[in-house]
């Protein structure tokens, strides 16, 4: 991986790894958020939940103390009394009530009317109606009423619906327990919804005397609670009963509406709390808290709601990570702009510091990388630089150290080849030498041979004339002409013994010699004629194998037939103490030579000693009996001929010569190279 | 491939995606709009109404799509150009329906919705009528709705000023339209029921000379002005160019600044609604809001439309959003507060009104009487 690339890994490492953090921060900003507003939240339920109670229970003790009035007792009373003096009270009352029912909607009889408009009825609007609107400027009592002893209407506000309230909830509860708080209802008198209080009435001797019936504007309290409250764009309050009624909602709502079946209403569990929930379809954190009630009053069983749209809680949220984000993106490409421009600082001083290795490395030790950064690079820029110049005169030292080495070597080769010249002229001095003395030999030996064979050929004739007359006047028969017969061949063989020397003689007198075309076979049989004898003596078994194809072969006669009796001779010789005694003899054609082959079952010749017999005075045995010159001069005679002579020998297994000798004659720089 | 060009490869290729994927969750796309189709005078004698109204709702439904609309669609508005022209909201009713097919219609003035009301019958879709008071729109009309005071409403306050100042004789100058007519006969009946004489004087739309209707009038202890805000704004000067001395009264559409801000205004009595009491909250929440965001005082019309579409909050909210159960939702009891105070939609009466209170403008401010 390169260093730009390494670079912009850790930086972008390093970029996303702040964002990450970031981008935690914020979810845990958000958790503190949500955490923070829903207490709040409930906190600002209590408080308006609070002021709803305490309102209701102002009004319930607003009923209390205006049930103690003057003008509600004195009339109650008149109105118990002549309930009293009435014959049947249940019978009136049932009259006046059917009356009451079936006058037409929106009607007032007179009856009605003077309910209406006595004195308490004046009094009850305007304690209960006018004075909140004039004092407080808003409706808190819709409706206020008075019954006796009877539950029969004494005073109103207004039209009620009906005429008899004993048969009401409301109006049985008041006179047994003294307070009434009612749930939200819809009261047909007024045409409003409100919620229903009553006070039992009673005179100074706590004398059961009537029941005062007040409806509150729901709205109204609600309202003087919420107005109260600071609110977010999204924050939607909700009054609803403990069974998923609903009373009041600050956006636009269906009273006494059943949401029971909703989402946000299943996950109201305890006394106040937070969740978040749908509704409208839009997430929203809802806090609430149920009524608790006054020292004296249960409360209404409501419980309220204070909701906000998350996404208005959490908008500077949303706007901190988008901010982020955005941050992101722009420290990302920053990144990878800065990462480039520290890379290619760092990577073009290096790229020429390669730049000038290369150049350097190919031979040009004047290039400078050269650069004005003070930096590491820079640093290593200007020891690369004296390197260089270091190099270069090392250089310089070396070559010349270089040219006296080849100098040297130069000299010490010819050196060598003047040795290896001096070497070879010696070793052919030597060759020369010993051919010399061999000729020497064999021309001294060759006049003594042709003399002694001169000198005892004629008397050899002579015996042989003698022996073949006696022969001749032998008759068969006789016991002598046997011995006569014997005698004459051994004369024969030893006429021919003498001609074979007087023709070796004559060879070796005449020294340099010509070429001529001679069998193989022919040579080989005079040969074998001269080493007879021995051959004989030593009991040795001569198997002779001539190709009957063999052609003649261009030689000087008396040398091939030197090489061979030097070679046969050293085979007799090897086998003197050998037990098994043969020497094959093989010629055949083989392409443009002829092959000829002797070999013995001798003691065999050790491998350390196989490459060395060819050598001149080369010999293994004691010193006057071989001058070491018999193999070497063979090894001559047949390279003149152009030819090769070659050995194979195993100790123990016998020794086997080869002799190749070109069947044409041809010049010596046209020998067959082998 | 080698083995750093992969990594490398899949290390960008992720960064993209990270990246990618942060910029749509920025942007994730919404669902099918709500779509309302508004026929609105954006010229015409009624421009200023249609204007308003349409700063107003668009206001209210910057505010609902902001934080993901309603039932997690946004609102959108479709709006197209009456003229102040019956005949042409009619058209332009047409032109609506038959490009988008909106769930709901509103409105604006009395004679465009009274024309567009038989369109609502006909495609059976909710039309509510906004800046209208003519009483015969919602009771000839099933499809029709109203939101804003009736000429019932207009007459209130008004009734309540000539008491209190115990006028017993006054003229009336109103214009020839559904409107003008509504308030006129209502005034009437509700004068006359006190014991007052009426004078009355009528002329017509585009007239521009009203000094013979004021030279018919003048003897009278008040005058009453009712009509579009650029007929008012010509009575009114030529009351003073009469040097009338009598008191003066006009419908809401005098609490205009561009009729109250008038030096010939001053003095005048007004039915005004409660989004001029500084003291109220959500009015002045309204008032700050729309005055910075357009540089326009806020009016009647303005706060009309913006409430309509606050109002529809609660009442489409976790409901079937068809043309059909529109109407039924409009149709429901529901209350609400809003700008114009505590209103309670009674059911099946298809009128949403809010109240007009006394109110005389000073010094171009308007002035709630006890």
């Amino acid at each position: 991986m390169t260093i730009s690339r390494r670079l912009m890994m850790v930086f972008l490492i390093v970029v996303v790894s702040m964002v990450t953090l970031a981008f935690y921060s914020v979810n845990t900003a958000r958790k503190f958020l949500l955490d923070c507003v829903s207490k709040h939240s409930i906190f600002l339920a209590e408080e308006m939940m609070k002021k709803v109670e305490y309102s209701i229970n102002d009004k319930m003790e607003f009923l209390q103390v205006r049930s103690k009035g003057y003008l509600l007792e004195k009339v109650l009373a008149e109105s118990n009394r002549e309930f009293e003096s009435l014959d049947n009270i249940e019978e009136y009352i049932a009259q006046k009530e059917r009356e009451w029912v079936s006058a037409p909607e929106g009607s007032i009889t007179p009856f009605m009317k003077r309910l209406i408009d006595n004195r308490l009825s004046q009094q009850l609007r305007d304690e209960y109606i006018k004075f909140w609107i004039e004092e407080y400027g808003r409706v808190v009592f819709t409706e206020a009423l008075v019954t006796n002893r009877y539950g029969a209407n004494v005073a109103q506000t207004a039209r009620t619906t009906d005429y008899r309230q004993d048969d009401e909830q409301w109006w049985q509860v008041a006179k047994r327990d003294g307070v009434y708080v009612g749930g939200v209802e819809y009261d047909e008198s007024t045409g409003n919804y409100g919620l229903v209080l009553a006070q039992r009435v009673e005179d100074e001797r706590h004398n059961f005397i009537g029941v005062i019936k007040a409806i509150m504007h729901v709205t109204g309290i609600i309202k003087q609670a919420e107005l109260a409250a600071e609110r977010c764009q999204t924050t939607e309050i909700k009054l609803i009963t403990k069974k998923g009624q609903l009373i009041y909602a600050t956006k636009s709502f269906r009273i006494l509406e059943d949401i029971s079946g909703k989402e946000f209403f299943k996950k109201i569990k305890q006394q106040s709390g937070f969740f978040i929930s749908q509704e409208g379809g839009r997430e929203r954190i809802f806090s609430y808290v149920s009524s608790r009630g006054q020292i004296k009053f249960r409360g209404p069983q409501w419980i309220l709601l204070v909701s906000h749209d998350t996404r208005e809680v959490f908008n500077p949220i949303f706007i901190l990570r988008s901010h982020i984000l955005n941050a992101s993106l722009i420290i990302i490409v920053l990144t990878v702009l800065v990462t480039l421009f520290i890379s290619r600082s760092i990577t073009m001083p290096i790229a020429r510091l390669r730049e000038g290795a290369e150049i350097i490395g190919k031979g040009n030790l004047d290039y400078k990388v050269g650069t004005e950064a003070n930096d590491e690079v820079g640093q290593l820029s200007r020891a690369f630089d004296r390197m260089t110049e270091n190099l270069k005169k090392v250089t310089a030292s070396r070559d010349e150290l270089n040219k006296e080495i080849l100098v040297r070597k130069q000299a010490e080769a010819e050196l060598k080849n003047t040795y290896e010249e001096l070497k070879k002229a010696h070793r052919q001095l030597e060759e020369s030498e010993a051919q010399l003395i061999q000729s020497e030999k064999m021309r001294t030996l060759g006049m003594v041979t042709a003399g002694i064979a001169h000198e005892l050929n004629n008397p050899m004739m002579g015996m042989l004339n003698f022996v073949q007359y006696c022969i001749k006047h032998t008759p068969e028969d006789d016991r002598r002409y046997g011995i006569l017969k014997d005698v004459e061949q051994e004369i024969n063989r030893c006429i021919s013994i003498l001609r074979n020397l007087l023709t070796f003689s004559r060879m070796s007198r005449e020294g340099q010699q010509e070429y001529q075309k001679e069998s193989l076979a022919a040579v080989l049989e005079r040969t074998l004629q001269l080493l007879s004898f021995r051959i004989d003596t030593q009991h040795i078994t001569v198997t002779q194998h001539i190709d009957e194809e063999t052609p003649d072969v261009w030689m000087k006669v008396s040398n091939i037939q030197q090489v061979f009796l030097n070679l046969i001779t050293n085979a007799l010789d090897a086998l003197e103490k050998a037990e098994k005694k043969e020497i094959n003899i093989q010629v055949r054609p083989e392409g443009e030579f002829v092959r000829t082959t002797i070999a013995d079952s001798g003691c065999g010749i050790a491998p350390e000693n196989l490459k060395k017999i060819f050598d001149p005075f080369f010999t293994t045995r004691p010193p006057g009996q071989s001058t070491g010159l018999g193999l070497s001069i063979c090894q001559s005679i047949v390279e003149e001929h152009g030819g090769k002579i070659i050995c194979e020998s195993e100790p123990g297994r016998g020794a086997k010569f080869e002799v190749l000798l070109p069947i044409k004659r041809e010049r010596k720089e046209e020998r067959y190279e082998w | 491939m080698s083995r750093q060009k992969l990594i490398w490869s899949v290390f960008v290729l992720a960064g993209i995606a990270v990246a990618l994927g942060l910029i749509f969750m920025q942007h994730k796309g919404g669902q099918e709009p709500i779509k309302i189709g508004a026929v609105l005078a954006m010229s015409g004698p009624g421009a200023d109404c249609g204007l308003d109204l349409r700063n107003g709702m668009l206001l209210a439904i910057e505010e609902i799509n902001k934080w993901g609309g309603i039932n997690g669609k946004r609102i959108e508005l479709i709006i197209q150009d009456s003229k102040t022209d019956p005949e042409e909201g009619k058209r332009a009713f047409e032109r609506i329906e038959k490009a988008h097919h909106p769930l709901l219609y509103v409105s604006v003035l009395s004679t465009v919705s009274m024309a567009v009301a038989p369109l609502a019958e006909k495609y059976e879709v909710a039309v509510v009528g906004l800046i209208a008071t003519a009483p015969e729109l919602t009771e000839q009309n099933n499809w029709v709705f109203r939101y804003y005071p009736t000429a019932k409403h207009e007459i209130s306050p008004i009734m309540s000023i000539l008491q209190q100042l115990k006028l017993k004789d006054s003229g009336i100058i109103y214009l020839d339209d559904e409107y003008g007519r509504s308030v006129f006969g209502r005034f009437k009946e509700a004068f006359e029921e006190a014991g007052g004489k009426l004078r009355s004087q009528v002329f017509q739309a585009g007239e521009t000379d009203f000094k013979k209707y004021i030279t018919e009038l003048k003897h009278c202890s008040a005058i009453y002005v009712v009509g579009l805000a650029t007929y008012i704004k010509e009575i009114l000067k030529e009351l003073r160019k009469e040097d009338y001395k009598g008191t003066i009264l006009a419908t809401s559409t005098a609490t205009l600044y561009s009729i109250r801000g008038m030096p010939e205004a001053d003095g005048i009595y007004v039915a005004s609604p409660l989004i001029f009491n500084p003291d109220f909250f959500f009015a002045s929440e309204l008032k700050q809001k729309y005055e910075a965001r357009y540089n326009r005082p806020l009016t009647i019309y303005a706060a009309n439309g913006y409430d309509f579409i606050k109002f529809l909050i609660g009442v489409l909210e976790d409901r079937e959003l068809a043309r059909k159960s529109i109407r039924s939702l409009l149709e429901e009891e529901v209350f609400y507060t809003g700008v114009f105070g505590d209103l309670e939609i009674k059911p099946k009466e298809r009128e949403i009104n809010f109240s007009l209170f006394p109110a005389q403008i000073v010094n171009g401010q308007i002035r709630f009487i006890d």
